[in-house]
């Protein structure tokens, strides 16, 4: 419908009478090889899915502070050193987490949007 | 190939599928820079680094509007940029294109006859107003729907519609002008 339009009122026709600028031929070649010097870049801003789960497992992680706190009196949590290696440890895990969850959930938007658009077609 | 399998491919870092749906796409992306532009170099910098954003960033691509809509609003958008960064520069290109033009009008007055249609659209376009002619390019040669061209040129559907009959209003006229 938008092409009979496009080819009705012969503007279509007329348009295409004009010479496209050539692409310049370097520009393939200089494109290409910035993109295999600097690879796509995966990681993207923190997704509402993955502030989600850290959320959880922080959630979690506090929870199960406070048993050990009420159950082993006197291992508070910054008292102890295993602790704060435990905490860093954790702090470690939530940074690889924020970088590797974008991008299987990322994956995971892509293939149900190729099934989605394979059933749609 | 299928587009989606394309992005899907690159999506996984596979550069060759990049570099076929550059050759597929590099024409109109280089039509609409150079429209912005007005200026090679800047043209050059502008589908550069248009190209080189649409691999990085090609995974936030939500397949909601065909991949050439998504590519084309980020070349609009970079050529914008660079224009704006050298707005000094690109009134001295201006002038002087101006100044060429009307070189051009002088010597072709006796020659009118010969001129082919091709040259009077060439030269009727360029007077057109900068959005009225990109509007007129996206519609007619890049053969994008009014929402597309609103998608790219980031207007309303409206807007592009009241854009779009005014270019051709003001074809009509300069062409006739210009015969």
């Amino acid at each position: 419908m938008i092409q009979d339009a496009q080819q009705k009122d012969g503007f279509r026709e007329l348009l295409h009478m004009q010479e496209p600028a050539p692409v310049p031929d370097f520009l393939e070649a200089a494109i290409m090889t910035k993109i295999e010097a600097q690879p796509q870049k995966v990681q993207i801003p923190i997704s509402l899915q993955s502030v989600f789960i850290l959320s959880s497992l922080a959630a979690i992680y506090v929870l199960l502070q406070l048993v050990a706190i009420y159950y082993l009196p006197g291992y508070g949590i910054i008292q102890d050193s295993k602790t704060i290696v435990a905490l860093l440890f954790w702090v470690k895990l939530c940074y690889d987490l924020n970088e590797v969850l974008p991008s299987i959930f990322q994956q995971f938007q892509v293939h149900r949007k190729m099934r989605h658009s394979g059933k749609t077609a | 190939m299928d587009e989606i399998a394309l992005i899907h491919k690159i999506v996984k870092g596979d550069t060759e599928s990049f570099r076929y749906l550059y050759r597929l796409y590099a024409s109109s992306a280089w039509q609409l820079a150079i429209s912005v532009c007005k200026h090679q170099a800047n043209a050059e910098e502008a589908v550069q680094n248009s190209f080189i954003a649409a691999f990085r960033y090609i995974h936030t691509f939500q397949f909601e509007s065909s991949f050439k809509t998504w590519l084309l609003r980020i070349v609009f958008n970079e050529s914008l940029r660079i224009q704006k960064k050298e707005k000094s520069y690109k009134w001295e290109e201006l002038e002087t294109t101006e100044i060429e033009h009307e070189a051009a009008n002088i010597d072709s007055n006796g020659m009118l006859q010969k001129k082919e249609t091709k040259e009077l659209v060439a030269r009727t376009m360029a007077l057109l107003n900068e959005k009225e002619g990109i509007a007129l390019n996206l519609f007619y040669l890049e053969e994008l729907s009014i929402k597309e061209v609103a998608s790219v040129m980031a207007f309303s559907e409206g807007n592009v519609k009241v854009l779009l009959h005014r270019a051709r209003k003001n074809f009509k006229h300069h062409f006739e002008t210009v015969i």
